[in-house]
């Protein structure tokens, strides 16, 4: 059986040319050889379920991934020639919205052009005190539904009206005015307040 | 198009110029010119010296010790030339790439010694994206 089913495959295999006929300069129509589903390309980034954490940029070889906070938007990129399609970015990304792809034909000619980068904006939130952009709105809001999802339920009321608050203002200003507002994370601990 | 800029496109020569890579893009390149993608039926021919090519194909990051042959290979090509970086490495540095402080050893990118017509990143690129690279490059050449 097996030599009669090489020979068969020979002779099946050799009348048949088999060369890929990839890309084509006479026919529009391309060909590929084989696309597997585990191939990896460049991964795609679901802008609605992106929140501009950065988690991404922290992964991944060369740096390939990065943000830039420009005028109240943060940009996060993915400048492809230097991907290597590790995929680090997609194992991390604590909200899934990378997404494996297969996409392999990345031909480029300028490669500081708008073609070489894949750009998601999110827009800030802007401090009420200072007027700094500190934070994507999209981040902060699920950084309090987390925490209204894990806190204790008695002080949740309280803690939800703590962190709208919280919300408007930056960091540095938190911290300053963190008395004025109570709005100090530390009042439950040390004032043993019990809303 | 005339009949040089005809001749021009459909016959390339190819010099394989490999700097300093892990050799996995050598491996999609060499796979291009066997029978499965085969370049030659587009008229590809691999050529063993930069005085005979048309297309200078570079893999690789560049090591710093190896930048001076990169720039020596590009000039012994004769124009008109195209010249095409295949790999991450090639095109921006890939995990070589450092910003503060800069790699000790590695150059980074071949656009930053000798000008880069068409850039196919991947790492490693399948040999259709490399194939498509080449036949740009081609028609580039026919209408230098």
């Amino acid at each position: 059986m097996g030599l009669l089913h090489f020979i068969k495959v020979l002779t099946e295999k050799a009348a048949q040319p088999i060369t890929v006929n990839y890309p084509s300069k006479l026919e529009p129509v391309k060909a590929y050889s084989q696309i597997p589903a585990s191939l990896r390309g460049v991964p795609e980034r679901d802008e609605e379920k992106c929140i501009g954490c950065g988690s991404c940029t922290s992964m991944g070889c060369g740096r390939a991934t990065f943000y830039e906070d420009v005028n109240g938007e943060r940009l996060v990129k993915l400048f492809i020639p230097r991907c290597t399609f590790c995929y680090h970015c997609v194992e991390i990304c604590p909200q899934e919205a990378l997404n494996p792809s297969t996409k392999f034909e990345l031909l480029l000619r300028d490669k500081e052009g708008e073609e070489a980068y894949a750009i998601v904006s999110h827009k800030m939130i802007a401090c009420e005190n200072c007027g700094a952009f500190y934070a994507p709105e999209k981040l902060v809001d699920e950084a309090i539904k987390r925490c209204h999802e894990n806190i204790d339920p008695s002080i949740r009321e309280h803690v939800k009206r703590d962190l709208e608050r919280a919300k408007k203002l930056c960091t540095n200003c938190r911290k300053a005015l963190s008395a004025n507002l109570d709005i100090h994370t530390k009042k439950y601990v040390w004032l043993e307040v019990k809303p | 198009m005339t009949i040089f800029k005809k001749a021009r496109a459909y016959s390339p020569w190819i010099y394989h110029l490999h700097c300093g890579g892990c050799n996995g893009c050598d491996i999609e390149f060499a796979a291009c010119l066997a029978p499965r993608f085969d370049v030659e039926r587009f008229g590809f021919l691999l050529v063993a010296s930069p005085r005979h090519a048309d297309i200078l194909v570079v893999t690789g990051p560049v090591p710093k010790q190896y930048a001076p042959m990169v720039r020596r290979v590009y000039e012994q090509v004769p124009k008109p030339k195209v010249v095409v970086a295949i790999g991450a490495c090639a095109c921006s540095g890939g995990v070589w790439y450092e910003e503060h402080p800069e790699n000790y050893a590695i150059v980074g990118s071949v656009d930053q010694l000798i000008p880069v017509d068409i850039y196919v990143p991947g790492c490693p690129p399948k040999p259709e994206a490399i194939i498509n690279g080449l036949i740009q490059a081609a028609l580039q050449l026919a209408e230098a």
